[in-house]
């Protein structure tokens, strides 16, 4: 049988089983029990086995539970409440103001979360309500929040950026720096399309009615007090990793500690907390690295049937400019985001698609962020878009999840203009880590 | 005909990796009379590194050519075998040991202690010597007092200790910044070509070339009951190609090192050093102390350190 | 009898997920304590690494019960919409029989491993070196079984089939509060 039939069948099978509704992680494993077994008999189970328990000894997944934990008591220590109170003020009385300051509070969390989740329940508790409540546009307030709230995997720290890193064999601290500006064009064009509807359109926006934003700017000035705890908290995560004092894993654990102390100092940490914390963090963390565990153990035997080798000749032999081949592969990484983990993108794509990118001649790191460009479409996309089920589990009964699809659709549009942009301009990427070196 | 799916230690889009298949994977056919071609798999493609060899045995991988240091955990011999911390002073003596002065033989012996009957070893040899980074000039002994050193590995990382260096486990990814900001003075880190293109001897000024420390032995393994099966003409060819491709591929990289060396002697801000011959005489004393400890340690990891020394002292590295 | 069983090992598997928080706390104040010890005492250790990995790798491979308990491994259920409720619940029992057969291949893949790591000691070959190796293998197949186990419970429970339903596309979010 050849390789061509084989990667179908494999392809084939994996949407079947998916589609039953076996959970990605036991789908994914099956299929390669089963390739192993129908190639090698019962030796052939080691290719499964070995990888398998190769996973619980990546050390880069171990920032995986400290970011998620990180991010469950940001959730529960009211820091995002006063942040947003605190950016209220930047909005004054001008149209859209709430919607701005959402974008900008999306930009802090973003610095100091690794993962996506938290920001838009936060987000979605917080700024929705209030949004609703001052008579926004349904659509323009939950499109805003989905979309900003995904920041977190583009602006450093980011997990998705930690993972390509590793699996590519690239820098993170690189892949960090290449990620600000791509993460800031992206939340600048989230902001001038909230400011150019609301004045076409000023029905979408009513001027900005609350209390603080009418006080004179000396007493305005006392609220910036909420963005101090959490600029020390970024400054300690982000700047232990780039002064060399801490590994990116390590940073993400002082991190977890300084959120913990930031909850505790500000007395809402209470130990029902904590424990509702590791609970979530063991949960999540769990139900990711088991989809790890199928992703990784299918890749193993694929590559020993000459998976790899022939997706990368098809990939590198076609008569095509090589930025073609770039918009190809984004291509394959868009069209399994829509029903497959990023996670599990990660680890079947990149192993395939980072040689591919160095033979063409391209930066890998540049790869990189695109790559988290494309995740952050992936978050918003239906039919599997996460930050629309996150925002959907906190948002009021009444918001359904295709009203959430649609109103996100305006935004994946201004995210295929950024990621354009990047793909156009390496430079908005590369610039940030060419100081470095 | 017979394909060899073989997983090896270098990454698709390494030096090694590419001089391999560019110029030897063809002219493996030619060398067993059309009996046996390879395909090189890159590191961790199929099975985690450390575990290539139940994979060789199950026969779901034909072979690794791969570094024999990533099966110390197994038993300490493979330390030794693996990487004789600061015991060869180059890699050709290396290849000696391993195809004239029974090195083969001590690996194929620990082989079948470790995994009996189901591996056969073609042959073994190191293709280069890692070169030192440093922020400050090593240049003796002495100097490794008090140093802070990035070595990640057992047997290297116990000999620095022995020299009065204080050594820590930093991954690779994080030894630029670590030099960067002074978390270590130096690093044991890669050969010359790979430091240079990693950027190092622009924060880390003083190479120490040729080495003094590490030199990865590389095992060429096959599937026991594969190579029973293939006739002694290509059971011949076979062990020829691997040695022509490795004696090749020493040279190749050799020839690429010592171009860096030449460009960056000539470099102002950049001093290459190289120790005299009584200085590394002098860490392969201290260096001996940690062999014997870890070789005390099993039987098999005693008769490993008894190949070399046996070796060493004929080819009068040691007396 | 069946519902007891399933009370049981729900019951386990619950205990299970809530000792791995402090597995992670004591992973983040020890990898916190090797900034430190570095960083102002000059001191770095050789051990730090390999046992934030063990504690980590101990918190993710027995939390698999709880995760499976708790019905949140990622699953796509967009089918639920084509197929109706009704056909939907039919398939997640065929779903969990699928998983069932999936996790007792990799207990059976795992079974050598297991055997050979613990009739001989395989440790990590770092300068620390701990029997990491085995650990990791024979704590595989006791997640393995807990994994299976809280399955078995899930496909046996009566109750949670009759009246858990609506969850829909709820199942896909990775960080949903319970
Ligand atoms: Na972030
Ligand atoms: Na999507």
């Amino acid at each position: 049988m050849g390789i061509e039939i084989i990667t179908l069948l494999i392809i084939a099978s994996l949407f079947f089983l998916m589609a039953v509704g076996v959970p990605l992680g036991a789908s994914t494993l099956l299929v390669s029990l089963t390739a192993a077994l129908l190639k090698f008999g019962a030796p052939g189970l080691i290719l499964v086995s070995s990888n398998v328990v190769h996973v619980f000894e990546k050390y880069t997944l171990v920032a995986v539970p400290f970011f998620v934990f990180m991010a469950n008591i940001l959730e529960r220590g009211g820091v995002a409440r006063e942040l947003f109170t605190s950016m209220a003020i930047l909005g004054g009385r001008m149209r859209g103001g709430v919607a701005v300051q959402t974008v900008f509070v999306s930009v802090i969390l973003a610095a100091m979360s690794g993962i996506v989740g938290g920001e838009i329940v936060l987000l979605g508790l917080i700024a929705l309500p209030q949004m609703f409540r001052l008579g926004y546009d349904r659509k323009l307030s939950i499109g805003t929040i989905a979309a900003s709230g995904s920041l977190a995997t583009l602006i450093p720290p980011s997990v998705v950026l930690i993972v390509y890193g590793s699996e590519a064999g690239v820098s993170v601290k690189d892949l960090f720096s290449a990620g600000f500006l791509p993460g800031f064009l992206l939340a600048g064009l989230y902001i001038a399309y909230i400011l150019i509807r609301t004045r076409l359109n000023p029905a979408l926006a009513p001027a900005y009615d609350a209390p603080e934003a009418q006080l004179p700017f000396t007493q305005r000035l006392r609220y910036m007090t909420g963005l101090i705890l959490p600029f020390i908290l970024i400054g300690g995560v982000l700047g232990s990793i780039y002064t060399g004092v801490a590994t990116v894993t390590e940073a993400a654990a002082l991190g977890a500690t300084g959120a913990v102390v930031l909850a505790v100092l500000r007395r809402e940490l209470t130990w029902a907390g904590l424990r509702d914390g590791l609970w979530s963090t063991t949960i999540t963390t769990g139900s990711i690295v088991w989809l790890v565990v199928g992703a990784v153990s299918l890749v193993g035997i694929y590559n020993l049937l000459g998976g790899t080798a022939f997706l990368k000749g098809m990939l590198t032999g076609m008569d095509v400019a090589p930025i073609v081949v770039i918009l190809i592969m984004m291509g394959i990484i868009m069209l399994l985001g829509t029903f497959m983990d990023w996670i599990a993108i990660v680890f079947i794509t990149v192993p395939v698609f980072a040689p591919v990118v160095v033979e063409l001649g391209y930066d890998p790191v540049w790869f990189g962020i695109l790559f988290a460009m494309n995740i952050q479409i992936y978050m918003l996309s239906p039919p599997f878009g996460p930050a629309c089920f996150y925002l959907k589990s906190v948002a009021p009964k009444d918001v359904t999840l295709q009203e959430i699809f649609l109103a996100v659709l305006p935004f994946i549009g201004l995210q295929l203009i950024g990621l354009t942009l990047v793909l156009i301009f390496p430079q908005i990427a590369l610039w940030l880590p060419s100081l470095s070196h | 005909q017979q394909n060899l799916q073989v997983q090896t230690s270098t990454q698709s889009g390494g030096f090694s990796f590419g001089y391999m298949n560019d110029n030897w994977t063809q002219k493996l056919p030619e060398m067993t009379n059309g009996e046996l071609t390879v395909e090189f798999l890159p590191i961790g493609s199929v099975m985690p590194r450390n575990e290539t060899p139940d994979g060789v045995a199950a026969g779901v991988l034909s072979g690794d050519l791969t570094s024999i240091a990533y099966f110390s955990g197994r038993n300490p011999a493979f330390a030794i075998l693996g990487d004789l911390i600061a015991g060869y002073d180059t890699p050709q003596q290396v290849q000696q040991f391993c195809r004239e002065g029974g090195g083969a033989e001590a690996l194929q012996e620990l082989w079948n202690a470790t995994l009996p009957g189901l591996i056969h070893v073609v042959g073994c040899g190191a293709v280069s010597k890692e070169a030192l980074v440093s922020t400050v000039p090593i240049r003796s002994i002495e100097d490794l007092q008090g140093l802070k050193i990035r070595s990640p590995e057992g047997l290297a990382a116990t000999v620095f200790r022995k020299a009065g260096a204080s050594p820590s486990n930093i991954p690779f990814a994080e030894v630029f910044t670590s030099l960067e900001k002074g978390v270590v003075d130096a690093a044991d880190a890669s050969a010359y070509v790979n430091n240079d293109q990693n950027g190092f001897h622009q924060i880390a000024p003083y190479p120490l070339y040729p080495g003094i420390h590490s030199m990865a032995v590389h095992q060429f393994t096959i599937n026991k009951r594969l190579w029973d099966g293939l006739s002694p003409e290509a059971q011949a060819g076979l062990e020829k190609w691997y040695y022509a491709a490795y004696a090749d591929l020493l040279a190749a990289l050799d020839a690429e090192d010592k171009s860096l060396v030449e460009r960056d002697k000539a470099d102002p801000e950049i001093e290459v050093i190289d120790w005299a011959q009584e200085d590394r005489d002098a860490f392969r004393a201290v260096a001996v102390e940690a062999w014997e400890e870890t070789a005390a340690k099993s039987p098999e990891a005693s008769a490993a350190l008894d190949a070399h020394l046996a070796f060493m002292t004929k080819i009068g590295l040691l007396n | 009898m069946r519902q007891r069983f399933v009370t049981a090992v729900g019951k386990f598997s619950v205990f299970l997920g809530k000792a791995c928080g402090p597995f992670y706390i004591a992973a983040i104040a020890l990898s916190v304590w090797e900034v430190f010890t570095r960083y102002a005492l000059d001191a770095p250790t050789v051990w730090t690494t390999e046992v934030v990995m063990a504690l980590c790798a101990t918190a993710w491979m027995i939390s698999a019960a709880a995760v499976t308990q708790q019905h949140r491994h990622i699953t796509v259920t967009v089918m639920e919409i084509v197929v109706g409720h009704k056909t939907w619940t039919r398939m997640r029992r065929v779903a969990m029989a699928v998983s069932l057969l999936a996790v007792v291949g990799l207990l059976w893949a795992n079974w050598q491993p297991f055997l050979r790591a613990t009739a001989h000691l395989e440790r990590s070959g770092s300068a620390f070196n701990p029997p990491l190796p085995t650990y990791l293998k024979v704590m595989i197949v006791f997640a393995l079984i807990t994994y299976a186990l809280q399955i078995l419970a899930n496909l046996l429970d009566r109750k949670r089939q009759t009246h858990d339903h609506g969850t829909g596309h709820m199942d896909l979010t990775v960080d949903m509060k319970d």
